[in-house]
């Protein structure tokens, strides 16, 4: 049945038919069309384009004021693998990247879980901790640098204290590479730690509590409901640290200069140098490219693998 | 004011319809109310009227005009929403503005129809307000009133009080039919309470999955549902349904064997039932009575004590649950069986399609 | 928590928090240490460096800063920069976060798709490139230069996109049946219900802004259009440790003062930011 049987029967204005609605659309799009122009246009300009752009130089011999000296085809890729800089480059960076995101993650979650929690003691300690990210590269360095120095620094007067041999840590091949870690330890927690908090915010007390009814010890607490809650941020943490990490320029750029004996030179440095120093535009795009490949390979391995632990 | 029409209208989501072919007419000043369970269509159907979803197929009009392409805004209607949709950032008195000042209405005008809706809401003291600030009634109240102002053709409730709890849900109810009658203007109602259609409409619309199942006054289909649907719908509680078999038919007069051999005379449309037919027999709760002759045995499962009347929760020997509702301060005890009798009141007579086949008589007086 | 603990446990917790205070006082030490110094007479840090407490005091070295002219005016191109890209990030990614939100438009889901993958691009991958349009178009050294390539960056346009979905649709139903345009209930009802979300954005975007170093470096070649990140990276290497460490410190003390006010001042968005960045 479709009609009810009190409902009146009226004679139709005008012919049932599906209704043209095209103006109605057209002006939306038009509004859309307004509200996206002006990110587009800056997207498409200056990121989209740039990144085509890119790799196009990337197989030209190009230098620093525009000159386009034509294809060299795979020939700047070709250079890349003999050239042992780069290889240091790349290794010191890999090194770098494998000291900083397991260090920076733990120690991210540590501060976390004890700063996480009411009262306002906890809520000073959760700013001291975020405040060091807000500094800019070139003011952390100069702290840090100053830090470690072996003369005037704050570590030197400890180790002689103990009864120690002041280590000049920038200076030492072997010691360089970790105070930059450090540095960046310092500098860059308040993120993570800050993600961390808001993952263990929105863990349901309800749980706790079950928790606690069931006599679990604080130990199973944390690995039976703490850890499984975070998981996924954890996995975001460990993808973002990659990711920016990869990016490391600033920290050996200002406090070693990639010294000493090249230990610290990452290949951002090393891309800034080839094209700012050597003019060597399209050799430093085609390294550009290998790093950014190698960054989107290490992202998604780690999303993989973060997604191999959702079918379990 | 305005009327309001449907012709033949139908809305799908790819292929899944959500309304089919619905024609209605609402009058001017008339108060129309939707009704039926959740996911029925009924604030998808309100929302068309609205313009806030396209029509796939059919007509609507307001005012005798055909609307279909015109923008929500253009229609002359106004929208109650059931999370209320107040501007948060907005004090009281601006969230009324709003709108008047979108078209450009002066500013002594807007002046005057926010301080008459205030007076009819009472909501004076509270205009410079922020909506946070608000109680969740008087919030209701607020969106009440920005639809006021704008003093449209139609005005639209979609579920208005169901955030509210029981109490000033009841306040409101009554709040809304005085409105209505001040303004005397068209509005149309949605709702899933029953009570809140029965008690609010001059005309209920009963849906379900997308289709229309009856129109009419509240007594109307309270008296004369058009199907078991609409029986079981309206009225608290429900009414009871016993499944039963025609044994004789003779003009309107027939019996209907229920409840494991009980024989209850009922009155059909002549024609519409034949001595075998399988039918269900519809009995409201508040007809029924505690009689020594009683022919149906109920076996007591539940007394709910209400006050002004004990509700009691009984088993046929047929299986079959019954609710009858009492007006003995003395109820019967649980676990213990009781003769039910069905006093004075109309037998409602269903055929195995669902369909009523009662014949329609003047309830008496 | 209001669970009864143990004794036990109790001095666990109270033994955890004294714990983490001291880390926290050896966390700020580097900072008080820092600013400490900026207070101290060069000729007294000659001597030795060490000590958290500036005797003799000397506001010299502020001073000192304040005539070179060079730190002011370094100060004064970041505080362009980073206001101008966050006026412009908040515009151009809450129009564009409106958009994909609420509005409907060909193509919505390779448009949507296409922007999330310019997430993927690190700035690395594209500031070489960058350089070389700039550079033929000659506006390095300009402050658009310095600002423009972050606006280009999709982050905001998600987070503003993934706050207006969360508003509730009838607020703009109940704003299209008064009346108002797309462009009204914009500005009107969804732009001032996403201030905390414009908020968070624009501190983020600010802070970032103030503290970028490589495309500044490369693209501010002249001293005049130095941002202080940069500036102070300049003065690190020549202005000797030795005789001007004081100054030194202080043009550092001075170029984070802006962002740790903001920070302390708006604390409450960041944290709301992390939640909202982290998706949930």
């Amino acid at each position: 049945m479709t009609a009810s049987p009190q409902a009146r029967s009226v004679p139709l204005a005008e012919p049932r038919t599906r209704a043209p609605r095209h103006r109605v659309r057209r002006r939306d799009w038009l509004t859309a069309l307004l509200f996206l122009a002006p990110f587009m246009a800056v997207y498409l300009v200056l990121l989209v384009y740039p990144l085509f752009l890119g790799i196009w130089i990337s197989f030209r011999d190009w230098d620093l004021m525009g000159g386009d000296y034509g294809w060299v085809g795979t020939l700047n890729y070709q250079d890349l693998w003999t050239d042992r800089n780069f290889w240091a480059a790349a290794r010191n960076t890999l090194w770098f990247v494998a000291l900083t995101v397991p260090s920076m993650t733990l120690i991210a979650l540590l501060l976390a879980l004890a700063v996480h929690g009411p009262g306002r003691i906890r809520a000073i300690c959760r700013s001291v901790f975020f405040l060091s990210s807000v500094f800019s590269v070139t003011v952390v360095t100069l702290v840090w640098a100053m830090v470690l120095s072996p003369d005037r620094g704050l570590i030197a007067p400890v180790v002689q204290f103990l009864g120690g041999t002041p280590v000049n840590f920038l200076g030492s091949p072997t010691w360089a590479m970790p105070a930059i870690v450090v540095t960046t330890l310092w500098w860059g927690v308040g993120l993570p730690m800050a993600l961390f908090l808001a993952a263990l915010g929105s863990i349901p007390k309800e749980l706790y509590e079950a928790a606690e009814l069931d006599h679990a010890s604080r130990w199973s607490v944390f690995w039976r409901i703490t850890l499984p809650s975070i998981r996924h941020t954890l996995i975001l943490v460990v993808v973002l640290q990659i990711v920016g990490q990869f990016q490391i320029f600033g920290q050996p750029f200002l406090m070693t200069q990639g010294g000493p004996a090249n230990s610290t030179r990452t290949l951002v440095q090393y891309i800034y140098e080839t094209s700012f120093r050597d003019w060597l535009v399209g050799y430093g795009a085609a390294m550009a490219m290998v790093l950014f490949v190698l960054m989107m390979l290490f992202s998604m391995l780690q999303l993989w693998l973060g997604r191999q632990g959702d079918d379990r | 004011m305005a009327d309001v029409a449907l012709r033949g209208v139908s809305k799908s989501y790819g292929n899944v319809d959500v309304i089919h072919d619905v024609s209605l007419d609402v009058e001017q000043g008339e108060f129309v109310v939707f009704v039926g369970p959740s996911g029925c269509g009924k604030s998808t159907l309100l929302r068309m009227i609205a313009g806030l979803e396209e029509v796939t197929q059919g007509d609507v009009l307001i005012g005798g005009a055909r609307v279909n392409d015109t923008a929500a805004r253009d229609r002359g209607v106004a929208m109650v929403f059931q999370n209320y949709a107040l501007y948060p950032h907005m004090s009281v008195r601006e969230n009324m503005a709003f709108g008047l000042r979108n078209i450009g209405t002066p500013r002594t005008e807007i002046d005057s129809r926010i301080a008459k809706a205030a007076e009819i809401l009472q909501l004076d003291s509270y205009l410079d307000r922020k909506p946070r600030a608000m109680s969740g009634g008087q919030r209701q109240r607020v969106a009440i009133g920005r639809a006021i102002v704008r003093e449209p053709d139609v005005f639209l409730f979609d579920e208005p009080l169901s955030n509210l709890d029981a109490a000033l849900r009841v306040q409101m109810r009554t709040e809304i039919a005085r409105i209505h009658h001040r303004l005397g203007a068209t509005m149309i109602y949605v709702t899933h309470d029953q009570t809140e259609a029965m008690t609010m409409a001059d005309r209920i619309v009963v849906l379900r999955a997308g289709v229309i199942e009856q129109v009419g006054a509240p007594l109307d289909l309270y008296e004369r549902p058009a199907n078991l649907f609409v029986a079981g719908f309206l009225g608290s509680p429900k009414m009871n349904f016993l499944p039963g078999r025609i044994t004789a038919a003779q003009g309107p007069e027939v019996q209907v064997e229920v409840a494991g051999g009980v024989r209850l005379p009922a009155r059909v449309r002549p024609g519409s039932a034949a001595a075998g037919d399988t039918v269900t027999l519809g009995l409201r709760p508040e007809m029924l009575q505690v009689h020594p002759d009683g022919p149906l045995r109920g076996h007591v499962d539940v007394v709910e004590q209400l006050g002004h009347v004990q509700l009691v929760y009984a088993t046929l020997p047929d299986r079959t649950a019954i609710v009858a509702e009492l007006r003995d301060r003395r109820p019967p005890a649980v676990g213990t069986d009781i003769p039910l009798a069905p006093g004075p009141g109309l037998r409602h007579v269903f055929d195995a399609q669902g369909l009523a086949i009662t014949l329609p008589e003047e309830v008496p007086a | 928590m209001t669970a009864a603990r143990s004794g036990w446990a109790l001095w666990g917790d109270r033994l955890l928090l004294a714990v983490t205070v001291l880390v926290a006082i050896l966390w700020l030490l580097p900072v008080i240490w820092v600013v400490a110094m900026s207070l101290k007479p060069n000729a007294v840090l000659q001597q030795s460096t060490w000590g958290f407490i500036p005797m003799p005091f000397t506001l010299e070295n502020y001073a000192n800063l304040l005539q070179l002219a060079t730190v002011p005016r370094w100060l004064v191109n970041s505080l362009i920069v980073a206001v101008g890209m966050t006026l412009l990030v908040l515009v151009v990614s809450s129009l564009a976060g409106y958009a994909f939100a609420r509005l409907q438009f060909p193509f919505k889901r390779a448009i949507f798709v296409l922007m999330i993958a310019g997430l993927m691009i690190p700035e690395q991958a594209v500031f070489l490139p960058l350089h070389q349009m700039f550079a033929s178009w000659g506006i390095h050294n300009t402050h658009a230069a310095l600002m423009m390539p972050r606006v280009a960056v999709p982050i905001g346009v998600f987070l503003m996109m993934q706050f207006f979905r969360a508003v509730p649709r009838e607020l703009e139903e109940a704003a299209e049946l008064d009346h108002a345009s797309r462009f009204t209930i914009f500005w009107r009802i969804m732009l001032p219900l996403s201030v905390p979300a414009l908020t968070t954005l624009g501190l983020f975007t600010f802070i970032h802004a103030w503290n970028d170093f490589l495309w500044p470096l490369v693209s501010a070649t002249d001293a005049d259009m130095y941002t202080v990140t940069v500036g102070l990276a300049s003065i690190q290497g020549n202005f000797a440790f030795t005789e001007g460490l004081g100054s030194v410190m202080a043009s550092a003390v001075f170029a984070s003062l802006p962002i740790v006010l903001l920070f302390l001042i708006f604390q409450r968005f960041i944290v709301a930011g992390v939640a909202m960045s982290a998706g949930k």
